[in-house]
């Protein structure tokens, strides 16, 4: 009876799950962010394959969301936008990765 | 999920596109052809020369690659495996460069002539390679390595001279980064307004 309990428990843990990361275009710009230091838009964007129209929008609620952090440079006379993620961003992203496993695991 | 647990996938996978554009294999492909043509007229005091490609390879990635693909700065772990594999290279390269000017000093004298001197010849360059593809993870470049010690083992049996060799496998390389740089541009084309637009 027991494990049933702590079953479902981890079962509904996913109603607990950062909707901001787990649409799929963010969790994917999350992962690509994950493995590198930082990447501009444009590497994104083709890394992607989504629109610029898209991935800005996607990132502007990345950024409103505190996840990453977003920096605009000149490179010689060429404004560039660097993206990367914020600690915070880091530590979400882990925490989503753990709960979807854990709620993988046992459905 | 599965793609998700391999972080480290991901993350090779992001290389591999950064670093498969045909430029590292131009840059090798010319090396060789240079070095291979001053072994054929005989000057090898202007070997080092042969090296010169590889200072090429930044300033183009930054005019011509990163326009088109965008930047990205990789962690401090695989900078560590780029690192390592300059040096490497530089160090392989350097072992080359003397073997070469060494077997070309004393080759009247036969000191250092053995039968399977250009086996060996092949398998430096393969070895050199191999590290390049290693570490960059364009796996072509292991092929590269079979190549290199297939065409100078059966050397004799085709041309019967280790610089034409050289020249032969320099040109393969080099054609084969023409034809994937070629894939590359018209694939990622530059269009106004693209580099930034967020």
């Amino acid at each position: 009876m027991k494990t049933e309990e702590s079953l479902s428990e981890k079962i509904q843990s996913i109603t607990e799950i950062d909707k901001l990361i787990h649409e799929p275009a963010r969790l994917m710009i999350m992962a690509y962010l994950y493995v590198v230091e930082s990447a501009d838009f444009l590497f994104i964007m083709r890394q992607t394959g989504l629109t610029k129209g898209n991935l800005s929008s996607h990132l502007s609620k990345l950024e409103a969301g505190g996840l990453i952090d977003i920096k605009k440079e000149f490179v010689g006379k060429i404004p560039r936008t660097f993206l990367s993620l914020s600690q915070y961003g880091r530590t979400e992203f882990e925490n989503y990765q753990r709960q979807m496993r854990q709620f993988l695991e046992n459905i | 999920m599965k793609e998700l647990s391999n972080l480290k996938k991901i993350e090779k996978r992001l290389y591999f596109s950064y670093a498969n554009d045909g430029l590292a294999d131009i840059v090798m492909g010319l090396w060789m052809i240079l070095a291979g043509f001053f072994m054929l007229i005989e000057q090898t005091a202007f070997m080092g020369l042969s090296g010169l490609p590889v200072l090429f390879y930044i300033p183009v990635k930054k005019r011509v690659i990163i326009p088109r693909m965008g930047d990205v700065s990789f962690s401090k772990n695989r900078k560590k495996k780029i690192s390592s594999t300059l040096m490497i290279s530089i160090i392989a390269g350097a072992v080359l460069l003397l073997f070469l000017v060494f077997h070309f000093k004393y080759e009247s004298g036969e000191q250092l002539i053995r039968a399977n001197l250009h086996v060996v010849f092949g398998l430096l360059i393969a070895i050199l390679f191999s590290f390049v593809a290693l570490f960059t993870t364009i796996t072509r470049f292991y092929l590269y390595a079979i190549l290199s010690i297939l065409l100078f083992s059966i050397n004799k049996l085709i041309v019967n001279s280790v610089p034409l060799t050289q020249l032969i496998f320099g040109a393969v390389v080099f054609i084969t980064g023409i034809i994937y740089l070629v894939h590359f541009l018209i694939n990622n084309p530059v269009s106004g307004g693209l580099v930034d637009e967020n």
